[in-house]
This record gives structure tokens, sequence and C-alpha cells, in this order.
């Protein structure tokens, strides 16, 4: 008994964290940085972004019919070393992509 | 002295801009009470000394903000040489190997990830290209050089050499497009994305701006190794950790009378100050004392190409044998130069000059050994 009430106990707990830590992130967030490796036909983008020196690399889901904004050209028009801006929405623990912007080019 | 002649003299003074010189230290010139009560308890921030216990590591290079920023003050230059690694691909891509755990490799691991990996540094990442070692330098004046308009850099770019000067620098970008300034590539844009992302990469201390510790290598830290919450110090820490960096004063230049007075003119014709601009303005600003304030900076913020002897990583788009010009805020202060402490001499640094530099490296060759001593006595009043 007393092992189902903790773990009853450490199961609220841990639902709690994760929704406090879900509501951190904001619901639309934007991404910013070069493209890293880019596969159109999976749909996928990971990007280096990062403050400082402290570099990291953001994976973000892009639908294979997305298209770059505002101009309508596939994502494999895209190359590793581009600047794109990404506006997303999260999918569970997934960055999805709504609209990609390229900002800058290599 | 009457006190009259003496009021009169303080006016003057006051009226064509003469200020207190600035010390090593000193915070700049004008700032409010309690701006100075900030930087005085951000540097408390700067000089803490982080344990495992309070979030240090698991991978470091220092324990303190102070450690490598120490001589003569907080602040200061230190002894410690970091390494940095990247992956420069034909296709002219610079890889920043964020994935593998990031540019900066650093040196030290706590007990706790020694005991799970078998680890005490970072292991250099498998795709690195090149490895450059980096000399920690002074960071007196860095919040000067923060202020400097974007549109200033950017104006004083050549990159295509239109007036045939030899000397063509160029901007260099952060991951986001925008223009960088900090670091020897001047690859970061502002001071506080450079200080939030050194608590993380120096010391390991994760912060509200850098919230997850470097990867080992691209690997998750082990389980257990990092008990300490993020993020490790709050916005408060970070943010006086700030304005005592922002409003660390450079050093006012030491009186260039005699040789070092000749030496400023050869300085200038030699073409010395083609790249090491000897002063900078501050665009409008929020605080007073540095809203625009022009001041000593000599550089340009740009990159240029030091020649292939120098070269080792690239950064942002920064080649392997592009440096951003080294500020020489406080040089007298220092007792290594370049960006790797190669050089132990002011005439060793110069000697090394390349690519871009190789003009105004070859005119100081070529002048007499009084004109020669008269630029070196220039430079060591800065």
């Amino acid at each position: 008994m007393k092992r189902i009430a903790g773990t009853t106990l450490l199961l609220v707990l841990a639902s709690t964290l994760l929704a406090a830590a879900v509501q951190d992130q904001p619901a639309h967030p934007s991404v910013q940085g070069t493209i890293h490796a880019i596969q159109p036909k999976s749909g996928s983008l990971d990007l280096v972004t990062g403050v400082g020196m402290a570099l990291r690399i953001v994976h973000v889901a892009a639908p294979t019919t997305a298209r770059l904004a505002p101009a309508g050209a596939p994502l494999s028009t895209l190359k590793r070393g581009d600047i794109v801006r990404v506006q997303c929405h999260w999918s569970g623990k997934q960055l999805v992509a709504d609209r990609i912007d390229k900002v800058g080019a290599r | 002295m009457r006190a009259s002649v003496r009021l009169f003299l303080l006016l003057v003074l006051a009226a064509s801009g003469c200020a207190r010189p600035t010390h090593p230290g000193d915070p700049i010139s004008g700032l409010t009470p309690a701006q100075l009560d900030r930087f005085r308890r951000g540097r408390a921030v700067f000089d803490s000394v982080f344990t495992p216990e309070t979030g240090l590591g698991p991978l470091f290079n220092s324990a303190a903000c102070r450690e490598c920023h120490e001589d003569p003050v907080s602040g200061g230059s230190g002894d410690e040489i970091e390494v940095h690694a990247t992956a420069f691909h034909l296709d002219g891509i610079c890889d920043p190997l964020a994935g593998e755990g990031g540019p900066v490799i650093q040196q030290n691991a706590t007990p706790a990830l020694k005991a799970a990996l078998g680890i005490d540094k970072e292991p250099l990442p498998k795709d690195a290209t090149a490895r450059g070692l980096r000399s920690s330098l002074a960071i007196f004046g860095r919040g000067m050089l923060d202020a400097v308009p974007d549109s200033d850099i950017a104006s004083y770019q050549d990159p295509d050499d239109k007036n045939h000067d030899g000397i063509s620098g160029r901007v260099n970008r952060f991951v986001d497009g925008r223009i960088g300034r900090f670091g020897r590539k001047a690859f970061v844009p502002a001071l506080d994305e450079f200080n939030a992302g050194a608590f993380t990469i120096e010391m390991g201390i994760t912060n509200p701006a850098v919230p997850t510790e470097e990867s080992i290598g691209g690997n998750s830290i082990p389980a257990g190794v990092d008990p300490v919450p993020e993020p490790e110090i709050d916005q408060r820490a970070l943010d006086l950790a700030n304005d005592f960096v922002r409003f660390l004063a450079p050093p006012s230049p030491l009186r260039q009378t005699g040789a070092a007075g000749a030496g400023r003119h050869l300085f200038d014709r030699i073409g010395c100050a083609s790249c090491h601009f000897p002063t900078l303005r501050t665009g409008r600003n929020s605080v007073r004392a540095l809203d625009r304030k022009r001041f000593f900076a000599y550089t340009d913020l740009l990159l240029h190409d030091m020649g292939p002897d120098l070269a080792d990583i690239c950064l942002g788009r920064a080649e392997p044998s592009e440096f951003r010009t080294e500020p020489l805020i406080g040089l007298r202060l220092a007792h290594h130069f370049l960006h790797d402490g190669r050089a132990d001499s002011l005439e060793q640094a110069i000697e090394l000059h390349g690519g871009e530099g190789t003009g105004a490296r070859d005119r100081f060759r070529a002048l007499p050994p009084k004109k020669r001593a008269a630029l070196l006595a220039f430079l060591k009043t800065l």
C-alpha cells in the first residue's frame, strides 16, 4: 500500500513539474539560426543557435509540403550554412515549423 | 595657489572635457550612485568561486570569472590558455561543432564526472579540423565596445579593398546573422550574451539565458553527476555580473611625451591605425556614461586576414587566418600578446603580423632603431 501511495505521489509530482516546464515554453517559439543539416524529404532541419559561445543544435520538424516564406520556394533550395528564422509550435516535445524565412546566405 | 585660480583651472578642465584618469579596475566615469552600487555588487559575483556543490561543471575551464581575469585586478588578464576547435569544410562552411559539445573544449572535469566517465577534460571533437589556443585577455572597456553601433562597424568594411591600401576588413556574423564583435574572431554580437555563454562554457554555471549544460562531446551528462538544479545562478546574479563587466572603464592611456609622443605619430604613419582605429564612439545608450562617448579603442572590430602562420580555427564567417583587430585597451598591462599568447613582447607581436598586417609590419621593420623604440614606447602607454 505504501509503495502504491509513494508511486502515485511521484507520478503527481512528475506531471506537475512537466506541466510547469511546458508552461515555461512559449506556445509559438521563433528560432533563428544557421542550418547545420537539412532533410527536405523526411522534413527536418537542424539549426545551430545559441548564446555567446554556448552553441546548441535545435531540431525542427518541417512538413514535407512546407515552402519558404514569402516566395514559396521549396525547402530543397535551402543549403547548409543558410540562416533561417522559423516560426514553430510544439507537438509534444517536438518543434514543428509553421513558417520558414531565409534571412541570410553563406 | 589661490582658491579662485584653482577653481578657474578646474572649470577650464571640465569645459575641455578632461576627466580624472581611469585606472585598471575603475568604473567608467559618470555612473549614477545606483549604477556604481551595481558595479560593486557585480564585482562580487565576478569574483565568486564556484564549487560542484554550487553548480561548477561538470565540465569547466575555471571556477570563477576572476580566475582568468585577475591581473592586476578583477577584469584584468590571466595566464590560462583555452582550447577551441571547429571544422572548416572545403565548401567554405564553418561548423562550430555544436552537436559535439561546441567550439570551447573544457580542460577540467568535476570529481563526479571523472568517477562516472573516467575523463578529466572534454575530449576533442572527432570532426574537428583545427584546434586553436586562446589566451585570457583583460576585459576593460568592453561595455564601451558593446555600445558602438553595428552601423559604424559595418561602415568600416572594405572587403574588396576598393581603396587599395592592402586592408580589406569585413564583419563576422553570429549563427543568427547578427554582426559579431566579441571574441578573437568577432563572433558574438553582444556583451551580455558573451557573459551568459561564458558562465556555462567556462564554469558550467547554467543561467536563465543558457539554462542547459554543455554536452560532453555531444553526449548527455550522466545522471547524478550534476545534482544542482538549473539554472545554477539566477537572473539577478547574471545581471549584476553583466553590469560589472559593462561598467569596467578602459584604463586611460599614460602621458605620451617624448619618444611615446613621436611613436603615436609613427603608429598612424606606418599604417597600424588602418586597423587599430585609435578611437571609436558609442551610440545612443540608456546609460548616460555610455551614451555617445568617444574612447580609445585601437580596433575596428572587423576581421582581417593575418596570414597563414597565425591561422587556426574558423568561426562564423571568419576563416582560419582571419582575426578581429585586437583592441589595444590596457595594452601596457599585458604580458603575452596575440590571440594565443605566443608573443612575449610587443616587438615580437608586430613581427608576427602577416596577411593584411604585412605592410605595417614591413614599415615597422624598416624604421631606424630609435623610431622603432619610439613606437614601442607609445604602445606601452596604452
